[in-house]
């Protein structure tokens, strides 16, 4: 991987990150620039333990890339891959063209970063905490105090900027860390779980600003553990057992789970060879009676199948009630991916433990 | 903005946040800035100098001539000891000792008088029980001291009675002198056959003067090992000299007189010449003899006295002495376990892991903090001194120590600044080793501790076994108390001392600033590494 620093041409020569910056136009997640996050073949082992594994993916500019999976998965650590604070055991990490472990400090200072626990200062007040931050990234007084002030008042803090650290609740205290990772105005940000602990209100606010800085041409690494999250991304890698079990956008995983999209009909009149008659039409791939008067048809894309089963529905003069697609919410995504992992471990292992058999 | 000044902002950031993190805890100010003063405060007015007023116990044996009288011993003794009680009984006196009643146990010595007489020194026995080294040390001196002084009275008594019995000497002079005038009176006459009759009495008679005055010229006139008079013209030295040569003289001019009284024919003016140098002889021993009567016995005893003079420039208390000590131990201290604290705390609070990820540096990092440190704690040396040397009273109640600073400001200045450097250096390292903040202030105290016995503070650092002293060597107060008490208390250059083009420059303060340097490139090196990747 190439060691040049790959740094975002709207934020490249002259322009200072630590300065506020217009809104830069957003970088299409298809487009051919090379990618901002490249993970190769990644594996990192800490005490003797192998806690990520084969980990592959990019992540391209202007993209928020969300990372799901249970505690304990190696959603952390992969972000601290990403950031530098460890070094692969085995693989390539490139982060905007450098591989993070020899960082220069051109790269971090585009770098946002915000941790999963709290770590600043219990004895500082929430102000002083956030120019500490905003001092190491090198930003003078007037452009500190502006940008302080801007983000005290975006995580509804500025009433609370003169009180202790320690004097605030857990929630507050990750919207300090919030308010301190954005304090540079950085073109990349990974945050460990960030609306952990924030209350529905806010933490769609908090998606809110991550969308607006995405649309900024901004890329986003975030974690979490809150499935539902899952649709504010445009991609996302689904982490269990330190192996990605899935990489793709919201829709297309819920297609993988499902093996497709899903529609509900409700008929009068259903017969069995009304279902037999769906069965037979090519875009189906399954027909599943609900009760006596629905079914759940899978199909591959939802918008062309569902005429197609309307006419079909007609020619067994089916009185259809109501057709529409049904969206399975991320729980029931991330669930099915899970078993579906689990399923398939099951299998390879048992498959191993025969050929060992056989051998 | 440059890169060159966002390096200041970042090394910056670490100032104001140790000072407002500091500024937080005002506890942790009043201790640190009252804490010393009121330490040394109360040192001042609490300390009353060496205890050595001792508790002894005379112990006079029955049948023994001397005094029973504790006043008596007491004025003797003056302020050192304290006579308390004289007891008849050593076993009792002993048995009060080992209940540690009494400090010492003197036993005059028996019979004394007839063991000096037999050529014998006399003992006295001196009792005590002590495991401190020091009142052990001084006990022992001070048996030392009185036992001189004993004998110094008992050689002023001895010469005191030689002095009454010179005038013995001189009545046999004068009896000498008469038997002269007549011999010249018979030589006048023609009686010569009388005259030598006279003569050979006064021969007989003078054997036993002449053997005293000789034995007292020589006694007057001793070189010692140590002293030696000089060979000066001074009129007292030059009766000496001839006092004793008259003694010696004085039997073999009486023997001539005698020779020309006896020859067939007597020459009259060569026996009135002879009879003449008799006369002189006689003359300048009783000249010797008046001169040693004339002497104090106590003189004679002791002839010399110390005549002792401090020229150092000030005589300070011992409030002052210790005063720039303790600064430069608290100021150690203080930045041994600030520093410490601070790193290991960036630890385990996991702020590292922010300063891994955004472009602070290892060495903006220890910059800034340094800075921090030195900033805060050259304010907190600064209130300290200005509180040490003001004589600041407030109705009658003095509220500063007085403590005298005679040198150069701005050497003392940079002996602080490198004192906190150097300690601030010794706490990175310290931080490098500690997993906890508990053992951060566990191992700050041990060095506290070794500063107190190897720092010379309190014992001198030659009092130490040469390769003992390398852990003074390695600790910044003892280049800090050596420098401040030079500095402040005899206003110089802590030595030794080299030039460096016309600015006088203090080795001490390169060792300080060299061993400043040692420690926090090693701590650097160690905070680096640790800041990389794992």
């Amino acid at each position: 991987m190439s060691q040049t620093p790959v740094i975002p041409p709207q934020l490249q020569d002259s322009q200072d990150p630590t300065k506020l910056t217009q809104p830069i136009p957003a970088v299409s997640s298809t487009s051919n620039a090379r990618p901002t996050i490249e993970v190769r073949s990644v594996s990192k082992v800490l005490g003797g333990n192998t806690v990520v594994s084969d980990l592959d993916f990019e992540v391209q500019q202007g993209e928020i890339f969300g990372f799901i999976g249970p505690s304990g998965s190696g959603k952390t650590t992969t972000i601290r891959l990403l950031t530098g604070v460890y070094t692969p055991t085995t693989g390539e990490v490139s982060v905007m063209g450098v591989a993070p472990s020899h960082p220069s400090r051109r790269v971090q200072e585009h770098f946002g970063y915000m941790p999963q626990l709290f770590v600043l200062y219990p004895n500082l007040t929430v102000r002083e905490n956030l120019s500490f931050v905003a001092e190491l990234y090198g930003m003078g007084r007037f452009a500190r105090n502006r940008r302080v002030k801007e983000l005290l008042e975006f995580v509804e803090l500025y009433d609370a900027r003169n009180r202790l650290a320690s004097d605030v609740s857990g929630g507050m205290q990750r919207r300090i860390e919030l308010a301190a990772s954005l304090l540079h105005n950085p073109s990349l940000l990974f945050a460990d779980e960030p609306t952990a602990g924030i209350d529905p209100v806010l933490r769609g606010k908090f998606w809110e600003e991550f969308r607006r800085l995405r649309d900024e041409g901004r890329t986003l690494f975030v974690t979490t553990q809150y499935v539902g999250e899952s649709e504010y991304c445009d991609r996302v890698g689904v982490i269990r057992e330190g192996r990605i079990v899935a990489i793709d956008t919201p829709i297309g995983l819920r297609r993988r789970a499902f093996g497709g999209d899903i529609v509900d009909v409700v008929v009068n009149g259903l017969t069995i060879a009304t279902v037999q008659a769906l069965e037979e039409v090519p875009i189906v791939k399954y027909v599943q009676p609900v009760s006596r008067n629905e079914i759940r048809v899978s199909v591959g894309e939802a918008g062309p199948a569902i005429p197609a089963i309307l006419e079909v529905l007609s020619a067994q003069q089916a009185e259809v009630k109501r057709i529409e697609e049904y969206r399975p919410n991320f729980d029931e995504v991330f669930i099915q991916l899970m078993e579906q992992d689990e399923a398939a471990r099951t299998q390879q292992e048992a498959l191993g433990t025969a050929e060992t058999l056989n051998v | 903005m440059s890169r060159f000044w966002k390096r200041f902002i970042r090394a910056g950031a670490f100032i104001s946040k140790e000072f407002n993190e500091v500024r937080r805890q005002p506890r942790l100010i009043l201790a640190l800035i009252l804490g010393p003063f009121l330490i040394l405060f109360l040192f001042g007015i609490g300390y009353q100098g060496e205890t050595n007023n001792l508790n002894a116990l005379v112990v006079v044996p029955p049948g023994e001539q001397y005094s029973r009288d504790v006043a008596e011993y007491r004025e003797m003794t003056g302020n050192q000891l304290n006579v308390t009680a004289v007891s008849a009984d050593l076993n009792e006196a002993l048995e009060r000792l080992r209940r540690r009643e009494v400090d010492i146990v003197v036993a005059v010595p028996v019979d004394a008088a007839r063991q000096i007489s037999s050529g014998a020194q006399a003992r006295l026995p001196v009792y005590f029980n002590e495991v401190d080294p020091l009142r052990r040390d001084w006990i022992t001196y001070l048996s030392f001291l009185y036992t001189n002084e004993i004998n110094k009275n008992t050689v002023a008594a001895v010469a005191s009675q030689g002095q009454e019995g010179a005038g013995d000497l001189r009545s046999a002079l004068a009896r000498l002198r008469n038997s002269l005038a007549a011999v010249e009176d018979r030589v006048r006459n023609g009686q010569m056959q009388e005259a030598s009759e006279e003569t050979q009495r006064m021969q007989g008679s003078s054997t036993n003067v002449q053997l005293t005055v000789v034995l007292l010229a020589q006694l007057l006139a001793s070189e010692s090992a140590v002293v030696k008079p000089p060979q000066s013209q001074d009129p007292e030295q030059v009766n000496l000299a001839n006092g004793g040569e008259a003694a010696g003289q004085l039997s073999e001019d009486l023997r001539d007189l005698n020779e020309e009284l006896n020859s067939p024919n007597p020459d009259r003016a060569r026996l009135l010449e002879r009879i003449g140098r008799v006369r002189a002889d006689l003359d300048r021993m009783d000249a010797l003899t008046q001169q040693f009567q004339s002497i104090n016995p106590l003189v004679l005893a002791a002839p010399f006295y110390p005549q002792i003079e401090n020229t150092a420039p000030i005589k300070p208390s011992f409030t002052s002495f210790y005063a720039p000590g303790v600064l430069v131990l608290i100021l150690q201290h203080i930045a041994i376990t600030l520093t410490a604290l601070s790193m290991v705390r960036e630890r385990l609070l996991g702020t590292v892991e922010l300063f891994r990820v955004s472009p602070v540096s290892p060495l903006e990092i220890l910059t800034g903090k340094f800075a921090g440190f030195l900033l805060l704690l050259g304010g907190i040396a600064s209130v300290l001194l200005v509180m040490m040397s003001n004589n600041l009273v407030i109705e009658g109640v003095p509220l500063s120590l007085g403590v005298p600073i005679l040198g150069d400001w701005v050497l003392l200045f940079f002996s602080i600044v490198l004192v906190i450097f150097a300690s601030a250096s010794l706490g990175l390292l310290i931080s490098t080793i500690s997993k906890s903040e508990s053992q951060a202030v566990q191992i700050s105290m041990l060095v506290l501790l070794a500063s107190v016995f190897f720092s010379g503070f309190f014992l001198r650092l030659e009092a130490l076994w040469w390769p003992v002293r390398a852990v003074s060597y390695a600790l910044p107060v003892t280049y800090g108390v050596s420098s401040l008490q030079v500095i402040m208390l005899r206003g110089g250059v802590p030595s030794p001392s080299a030039w460096v083009g016309d600015v006088p420059f203090p080795a001490v303060l390169l060792a300080l600033f060299t061993l400043g340097l040692l420690f926090a490139l090693i701590g650097y090196l160690q905070f680096r590494r640790s800041f990389k990747q794992q």
